[in-house]
């Protein structure tokens, strides 16, 4: 599959601003079933300076700074990536949870030691007591990976009421189980939440879904936004995604972006600006095609 | 009463049972590297060593040595800190020759270890791949910056400046109690201790052959140099400051001058072209270097802590481009880790395949498995920490505790173990130490100091030592741990001796050509300048007000319910006069003035010292205080000795009784001796780079103002002869022009000719048009943020201004209208105040960067 992805954030204010300095994390990385073709990143009015980098995780990061006077920012990522995730989940994933979780403190091999980190608190993922409870509930003694980890997805689908607006980038897991509602990035920190605090190795993933579904199938929750799921290691299979959001695991309808402890490592966009403006305006539209043949 | 005689101050030292002492034995006698120090201090006696302590207190007044106290996080409470006075104690701790190389090659070793491990954390990482150190220790650290990873500094060495507090034992060993590698602070108070010390304590001084503290300094300034970016010949270096209300503050601008840096804050900083810039006058410079006192987390509200106030964003990018060295580097602070202490031995013989010279004090992470099993078996006998001190908390004493509270701190390790430490208490040093009865044993903490050398480390052969505030710590058991400024420790000057006299090396005189001098726009940040402004702005608004005051106090003390109407009308007159020249209505002109025109005493007490209050004395005090705080590194150290008392003045006299006129003069004299000391250091002591043109610019507007709007509330009216001729003198006494008045005029008062010596006078230092005349010259020779041919808005509006008062006839605008007013008078002063207002606006916008509100971009989703 490919797909050509634009993701478009306009900022208007209501009165000058003299500087704007930005990091994004915007443009898609590879992964293991996922290739980016090209990208592209415009931002108007144009930025005095603009670098790209890959940060501590391996995704693409851009630092920019628009530094004439504007009282209108956009930011236009446009992007082609080649899908072709398998269908199956790897075979390891069968085996009882606790025997991955036993495999990873000791596997010696590089990305056993990269996924390590993820079994740790971040700044947005406290793994609380509430959190552990909840995720006890699923991660049931000798049961396979597949079937906690499916139970917990569809739990979670079913529990949690999707509502944008109901919570921000500061609600915590605990506020989060109290209100049961949120959006998929609320999911997603739930369910890293929920891996750490059996032992697994959880992390946060922010990309896309298609907008349009092909012919027969259902549009999913989240596709005219930019989408986020969790991700779980597996010893020598690598990152098995799921998507709380859409009580499934991930296939070729997603895009990833970026990949990070939590939401915090990997904002799609942020930024420090220099304005007296008060009412500033947010508008963001993200389009996800699927396109044929070559680009 | 009787006197007692002087104890004798050695054999009544009483040293700490079980404890270490600087100065004695265990078994009574006196160490010998103290036998000459202890001869001085016998001879000298107890109240002479007082004087000295007092003739410290006072040098370290005159240079404004503060450590300013908080209660709560500075960069994110808005309060103001307790400034506190800088606790020095007179007698120095004395380290002999042959412990002092042992100390120092220890903290060298140490610092050349915890800079391989900060090499490996932001490089390779094979400490933490090979299970060398936990990750979980290093990874969960809030001081281990992602953001930060690989940026490298040029050169060897990835960390700057050390510092360690060490604590010697009932043994005399010594052993390291904390790290401090986010951005150390101490080594300036030290040398400021030195230099009052050798100045109380002169011969004890020479005579003990002590290691001096500049060649120290002058290694710190070499290193800087080469740090900088690839291809800089002469790299520009800044110090970063969070500001004059940070903790150690006094030491930013002092360090700053003593080493010739820019004191900078952040917004003074600005980052594009993968550089950083300094917003100089009309100008940005490039930065090379920056020498950081602004802990890291706030230093980039982009990629640290968005929430900051106090940094520059897009900093972390330009030093990972390279296109600035900062140090210590942004990433530093994750060495401050206790939990990294078990670990030391084993990584000094693995990384320099040396033992560790220097060992820490007994420390368990809790992370590890047997660490927290040992510190929760020994709950009550341990020192319990974070791992990392910007988690907030500071450390626990759990014998301290209730039993509900040990209960909680358990669970709270259980829960989150990898978060805490536990570390053995230490049985801490005593040092003598001056009290009012004699010597007395405090307990003792050495901080010492590294900085990185020709690819190892130098130490500050001394180091600030700091004993427990009062004896009460010392005899509480296992207490000893807490001796911090914040809980009122003092310090000591810290004396390594010399087994032979010291060879001068590195001197600062240097051979060769000459060295080209930073052109002073370049070096002057905008802030400072506007500083600067208000800095003048507010002494003359002071002086100003304090000469007014004066005046009306003499004219009360004349009339104040007498019988002479004429007094009592030009009185007055006065007092409204003070309510319209300052501004602070009601006052005596509006709701309530017949009141305080009766009973005017306590108004005029809230006019000298209600800081609160804008227009009042003790207001501008405090803000030319502000402004002198912010700009200290470019004034001279002798500016703390004329303006150190002045808040000093005005807070005893507001314990003082307000119905007490004679206190209220009295101090309004020793405030305008301490203004008057301040213009002339001005006027004699300051080169008249921009800096200075701003400062006098603000004067000479502000002085133009307030003799413009005293005239304006007097002698727009005519009264009664005998009424104006006491006003009018009163208006040329607050002028300071009433001596020429009189020579030149003789007794024939009139009010033309007052307008004439006071308006239009270009040779009277007091008069408008002089005023305009130093002006126009500081505003022509100002730097411009906008170049250009034509005349600037303040160049215009300073020669409109001039041009109008020369036109004026003060014959006619002296003539008296109908009802004894006089509009034209009136009118053209009214004039005069809006054109001077105008002027200081157009310098503010056209000389001074003005940065927007800083905000966070709205997050998307």
């Amino acid at each position: 599959m490919t797909y050509r992805v634009v993701h478009r954030t306009e900022y208007r204010y209501s009165s000058v601003v003299s500087a704007s300095y930005g990091e994004l994390y915007l443009l898609p990385r590879d992964v293991p079933g996922q290739v980016c073709r090209t990208s592209r990143v415009v931002i108007e009015p144009a930025p005095h300076d603009y670098r790209e980098r890959v940060d501590f995780y391996g995704n693409r990061a851009a630092y920019f700074a628009v530094l004439d006077p504007h009282t209108q920012l956009t930011v236009t990522a446009e992007s082609t990536v080649d899908v072709s995730r398998p269908s199956s989940l790897p075979l390891p994933v069968d085996q009882p949870w606790e025997a991955i979780r036993d495999r990873l403190r000791s596997d010696t091999a590089d990305d056993a030691f990269d996924a390590r980190e993820f079994l740790l608190d971040s700044p947005k993922v406290e793994v609380s007591p509430a959190v552990a409870a909840y995720a006890a509930e699923s991660f049931t003694w000798g049961r396979s990976l597949t079937d906690a980890l499916t139970e917990l997805n569809s739990r979670i689908h079913h529990d949690f009421a999707y509502k944008p607006g109901s919570t921000s980038v500061r609600t915590t897991l605990n506020e989060l189980l109290e209100c049961r509602t949120g959006v998929c990035q609320d999911f997603a920190h739930l369910t890293v939440g929920c891996l750490r605090s059996v032992g697994l190795a959880g992390r946060y993933v922010s990309g896309y879904l298609e907008t349009l579904p092909p012919p027969g199938k259902e549009r999913l929750v989240g596709a005219d936004v930019s989408h986020a799921w969790a991700s779980v290691f597996v010893p020598d299979a690598g990152w098995v995604d799921v998507d709380p959001t859409n009580n499934r695991f991930v296939s070729d309808r997603y895009v990833t972006t970026a990949c990070g402890r939590d939401y915090g490592d990997v904002s799609p966009l942020k930024g420090v600006i220099y304005t007296r403006s008060k009412m500033n305006k947010l508008h963001v539209s993200v389009d996800v095609t699927h396109i044929d043949g070559t680009v | 009463m009787t006197i007692s005689p002087p104890p004798d101050l050695l054999a009544s030292y009483r040293p700490l049972a079980g404890a270490y002492d600087e100065m004695f034995t265990a078994d009574g006698r006196l160490r010998e590297h103290w036998a000459h120090a202890g001869r001085v201090i016998e001879t000298l006696g107890l109240r002479e060593l007082l004087d000295r302590r007092s003739e410290a207190y006072r040098l370290l007044d005159d240079d404004g040595v503060t450590y300013n106290i908080y209660g709560d996080d500075p960069a994110i409470t808005a309060s103001a800190p307790t400034i506190a006075p800088w606790g020095l104690d007179p007698v120095p701790v004395l380290l002999a020759s042959d412990e002092w190389v042992g100390i120092e090659l220890g903290v060298i070793q140490r610092a050349e270890l915890l800079n391989l491990v900060l090499t490996d954390l932001y490089g390779p990482r094979q400490l933490l791949r090979r299970g060398l150190l936990p990750a979980e220790l290093v990874l969960s650290h809030p001081g281990f910056f992602r953001a930060c990873d690989q940026i490298r500094l040029p050169g060897s060495q990835q960390l700057f400046t050390t510092a360690v507090d060490l604590a010697r034992d009932s043994a005399g060993n010594c052993a390291v109690l904390a790290d401090h590698t986010q951005s150390p602070s101490g080594a300036g108070y030290a040398l400021e201790n030195r230099l009052v010390v050798s100045r109380v304590l002169p011969s004890l001084y020479r005579d003990s052959q002590v290691h001096r503290l500049a060649p120290f300094f002058r290694m710190l300034r070499a290193s800087l140099q080469e740090l900088a970016p690839p291809g800089t010949d002469d790299p520009r270096i800044v110090l970063l400051s969070p500001g004059p209300w940070s903790e150690t503050a006094f030491e930013h601008a002092y360090l700053a001058s003593y080493l010739g840096y820019t004191l900078v804050e952040s917004t003074d900083l600005t980052v594009r072209d993968g550089r950083v810039w300094l917003r100089s006058l009309g100008r940005l410079e490039r930065v090379d270097v920056i020498l950081r006192r602004t802990d890291a987390w706030f230093c980039d509200p982009l990629e640290l802590r968005g929430d900051s106030r106090l940094g520059v964003p897009g900093l972390v990018e330009a030093a990972r481009v390279g296109g600035v060295s900062i140090v210590n580097t942004l990433g530093s602070g994750v060495l401050e880790n206790p939990g990294l202490m078990p670990y030391l031995p084993r990584l000094a013989e693995h990384l320099l395949g040396e033992k560790l010279l220097l060992p820490s004090v007994p420390t368990w992470w809790c992370g590890d498995d047997d660490g927290r099993r040992h510190v929760l078996a020994h709950l009550d006998e341990l020192v319990i920490k974070r791992i990392s001190r910007s988690a907030g908390a500071r450390s626990v004493f759990p014998w301290e505790l209730t039993h509900t509270e040990r209960d909680d701190l358990r669970r709270q390790i259980e829960a989150h173990p990898g978060e805490w430490v536990g570390q053995e208490t230490v049985e801490l040093a005593s040092a003598p130490t001056l009290s009012k009865d004699g010597l007395e044993a405090r307990r003792s903490v050495l901080r010492a100091f590294t900085v990185a050398r020709n690819d190892s480390y130098t130490a500050m052969p001394g180091g600030l030592t700091r004993v427990a505030g009062s004896n009460g710590d010392a005899m509480a058991p296992r207490s000893s741990v807490r001796i911090s400024n914040q809980a009122g420790a003092i310090s000591k000057d810290t004396w390594v001796l010399a087994s032979e006299p010291e060879k001068l090396s590195g001197f600062w005189l240097t051979a060769g050509p000459p060295v080209a001098a930073i052109d002073p726009e370049a070096s002057m940040s905008s802030r400072a300048a506007e500083n600067l402004f208000w800095l003048g702005r507010y002494a003359e608004r002071a002086e100003a007000m304090a000469r007014l005051l004066r005046a009306v106090h003499d004219r009360r003390n004349d009339f104040q319910g007498g019988a002479n109407p004429s007094g009592t009308e030009s009185l007055r007159v006065l007092l409204a006069a003070l309510t319209r020249v300052s501004s602070t209505y009601p006052g005596f002109v509006g709701d309530g003035e017949i009141d305080r025109l009766a009973a005017p005493g306590a108004e005029l007490f809230a006019l000298v010292v209600d800081e609160t209050r804008p227009g009042t004395l003790a207001h501008a005090v405090h803000h030319l205080l502000g402004a002198a705080h912010a700009v200290r590194d470019q004034l001279s150290s002798d500016t703390w000795l004329a303006v150190g008392t002045l808040d000093r003045e005005i807070r005893d006299l507001r314990m003082s009784d307000p119905e007490h006129p004679m206190v209220v003069q009295l101090t309004l004299g020793r405030i305008m001796q301490n203004l008057l000391a301040l213009s002339g250091l001005a006027a004699e002591s300051m080169v008249r780079d921009p800096g200075w043109r701003f400062m006098d610019a603000g004067r000479r507007i502000e002085r133009g103002l307030q003799l413009t709007a005293l005239l304006r509330a007097t002698v727009t009216v005519e009264r009664s002869t005998a009424t104006d001729s006491l006003l009018l003198e009163s208006v040329l006494i607050a002028a300071e022009s009433i001596i020429t008045y009189r020579r030149r005029y003789r007794s024939h008062a009139q009010l033309e000719t007052l307008l004439d010596l006071l308006m239009m006078d270009v040779d009277n230092p007091r008069s408008l048009a002089y005023q305009l005349d130093q002006l126009a010259n500081d505003v022509r020779l100002m730097p411009k943020l906008r170049r250009g041919a034509a005349l600037s808005e303040p160049e215009r509006l300073v020669l409109e201004t001039s041009t109008a008062l020369q036109l004026a006839d003060t014959a006619a605008l002296s003539r008296p209208g109908d009802g004894g007013v006089r509009p034209d008078l009136d009118d053209f002063l009214a004039r005069m105040l809006e054109l001077l207002c105008r002027t200081a606006d157009a310098i503010d916008a056209d000389r001074f960067v003005h940065l927007l509100p800083q905000s966070s971009l709205l997050a998307s989703s």
